[in-house]
């Protein structure tokens, strides 16, 4: 008998490990294919700017005194000249900056709306007759699609941290070594702005914590429905349900932004918790719905 | 003896509407069991209650003994009446998946049953009709060595040819060692397989027994026996 | 005689029916092997079980006999095969008769038909 049981926690932790990895590949392209991809201009002007370094260490430029400091312009190459024009003029024009800005986002908002609408598929949808048959418990495949968007949406996010940090400023090469504590702003001043504070794992995680937040709307909407959905078996209701549900977790997320630092540490903390009331309100005594 | 099946004084309600009054019957194993009853007799609620994908309000499922859980969830294959594989491309996404998921799915099973409708692993799900998408979820559902087999209405809304076909595989599947409960307002469709039949109406069992001793009893065909029985106590319900 | 299933009497008694009928007239030759209750069931689009019922039944009536190793065979046994035969004939005979009385046609005229509708089926 216990061999039985032990038989179907592993069972469970096996099933629920093929969803985790079923659900990573689902959300590949935006989560991380992407979110990576999206890296490549900053990585390009990294590599720029320890070129544009290599240079100004060659001709022994004074970078200090701004534009138009080229000690001796007729030996400079057409190749350097190319690249100090890009990172001392160019860059400085925000299209590309601010097109990857945006494609981020882009990518980060498409991530979510997917990941919530497979959850709704999967749990209420035509597809939960298939989803929910797998022979195992409710809140195991439940978490395990939340840790999947979870893995996902951090990836994306810390991808468009770093992105946002480095397509901004850049790596200084002193000659010898890299300093990744230094940066400068456009036009090679260099800066001792707070820039590089913004590569830190905190700025990445207050993101995260709100993108939790957001899932624990996506948790209310499924508690509430299903609780209404035992009652009134009618989609109106479910939509209903959906509308309060994003209104208060909308007010929820609207609220911690007002406040002037959001604290990680304890809304990480509040996962489990999440959890456990999504198990106890919903996950292994509710409705799949078919509309 | 335990039995398959054992549900006990099942009720389930949606706003107020019985959908199972107070339901109770048993089933063994080896049996192709026929569920009739006319639209909304309970027979979607009853499927989904013992698929677990719906909560009874009160009284008792055991399926071996089990409550409804992940555990009867592995002995149970459900075949609902609506296309559940949307979300896949290609018919070998669906068979991987059924492989990583169901421990009892026969692959070998599958794929030969598929490559008997001439069906292919590259073939795309967007371009089948409706009828040879309810031959590849019946044939994957029917792969796995399930104890118990629920088929919601299978024969719905398909052509002869099709029907025939499911017909063959329900009867190629069924064995000793387990029990097929086929729900269906269409007697007629399915008669010659059933051992048993239990009618349903209004959420409750209106007339359970095995197919040969009604048909001597009544000296009708189930068929008849069905149509009588709810033309007479219930008029006007085959209207539906 | 292909599996037709009309009346209302037990599905088994007509399957039974039906493959005694072949047995007789040499679709399942004596002596040989019947098909598997299975490959039959699946045939006929019925339940095994049913098939199954039939084919106990076949063998008590002694038509068929039960090899461990050939499976299911058709009896050898000729007299019974002739009892048998004339049984089914004398049935549809009798039936026929009766069809006729309720037409009101006399038991000559009943005969003399048959003869003209064999005439006819040349």
């Amino acid at each position: 008998m216990s061999d039985m049981v032990i038989n179907n926690r592993k069972n469970g932790s096996r099933l629920g490990l093929e969803r985790f990895i079923l659900d990573i590949k689902k959300y590949r392209l935006l989560g991380i294919i992407l979110p990576v991809i999206l890296l490549i201009p900053s990585v390009i002007i990294q590599v720029l700017w320890i070129r544009y370094d290599k240079i100004v260490i060659k001709y022994g430029i004074d970078t200090s005194l701004g534009n138009g400091r080229l000690l001796d312009p007729e030996k400079i190459t057409s190749g350097e000249r190319r690249i100090i024009r890009i990172l001392e003029y160019v860059l400085d024009e925000p299209p590309l900056v601010r097109g990857v800005l945006w494609a981020f986002t882009l990518v980060l908002i498409l991530l979510v709306v997917c990941q919530i609408a497979d959850m709704f598929k999967s749990f209420f949808g035509s597809n939960s007759a298939l989803v929910l048959a797998a022979p195992c418990s409710k809140p195991i495949l439940f978490v395990s699609k939340f840790l999947a968007a979870s893995v996902t949406s951090f990836i994306s996010i810390w991808c468009s941290q770093v992105q946002w940090v480095f397509i901004e400023g850049g790596l200084k090469w002193d000659g010898s070594s890299l300093n990744i504590m230094s940066f400068r702003t456009f036009r090679g001043i260099e800066s001792n702005s707070d820039l590089s504070l913004d590569l830190n794992w905190v700025s990445v995680l207050d993101i995260f914590a709100i993108f939790l937040l957001l899932w624990l709307g996506v948790f209310t909407i499924l508690a509430i429905s299903g609780k209404i959905q035992k009652a009134f078996k009618t989609p109106v209701m479910v939509a209903v349900a959906i509308v309060i549900a994003i209104a208060l977790s909308w007010a929820f997320v609207h609220s911690m932004e007002l406040q002037s630092e959001v604290n990680t540490l304890p809304l990480l903390f509040m996962i489990p918790c999440i959890l456990f009331l999504a198990d106890i309100l919903l996950i292994s005594k509710y409705d799949a719905v078919t509309v | 003896m335990k039995e398959l099946v054992e549900i006990k004084d099942l009720k389930r309600s949606f706003a107020g509407k019985k959908a199972l009054d107070g339901m109770s019957f048993s089933l063994g194993t080896g049996k192709i069991v026929g569920l009739l009853g006319e639209n909304g007799a309970g027979k979607t609620t009853l499927m989904r209650v013992m698929a677990g994908l719906l909560t009874k309000d009160s009284g008792s499922v055991r399926i071996d003994g089990e409550e409804i859980g992940a555990k009867t969830n592995g002995l149970i294959s459900y075949v609902p009446d609506h296309f559940v594989f949307g979300g896949f491309r290609k018919i070998g996404t669906v068979v991987t998946y059924m492989k990583r998921i169901f421990s009892d799915f026969d692959e070998k099973k599958a794929e030969a049953l598929l490559e008997k409708l001439h069906f292919t692993k590259e073939q795309k799900m967007a371009s089948m009709s409706k009828g040879q998408k309810a031959q590849v979820q019946l044939v994957l559902f029917m792969s796995r060595k399930a104890k118990l087999f629920l088929l919601d209405e299978p024969l719905a809304a398909v052509d002869p040819a099709t029907r025939e076909f499911i017909i063959k595989t329900i009867l190629s599947t069924f064995g000793e060692d387990n029990t097929v409960l086929i729900s269906t307002h269409v007697v007629m469709d399915v008669e010659l397989i059933l051992d048993e039949v239990i009618m349903i109406k209004n959420g409750h069992v209106h007339l359970q027994g095995e197919t040969d001793e009604l048909r001597e009893k009544y000296g009708k065909t189930i068929n008849e026996i069905f149509k009588d029985e709810f033309r007479f106590v219930e008029g006007g319900s085959e209207n539906e | 005689m292909p599996w037709a299933f009309k009346e209302n009497r037990p599905i088994f008694q007509q399957i039974y029916d039906t493959i005694v009928v072949r047995i007789l007239n040499g679709t399942y030759p004596k002596g040989e092997k019947l098909p598997s209750v299975r490959e039959m069931a699946e045939e006929a689009g019925v339940n095994p079980n049913t098939m199954q019922r039939a084919m106990s039944n076949l063998e008590s009536a002694g038509l068929a006999v039960t090899n461990r190793t050939s499976g299911r065979i058709v009896t050898s046994d000729e007299e019974l095969l002739k009892k048998i035969k004339k049984e089914y004939a004398l049935e549809a005979a009798k039936e026929f008769m009766q069809e006729m009385q309720e037409l009101g046609l006399s038991q000559k005229d009943a005969k003399a038909l048959l003869d003209e509708a064999e005439a006819m089926g040349k």
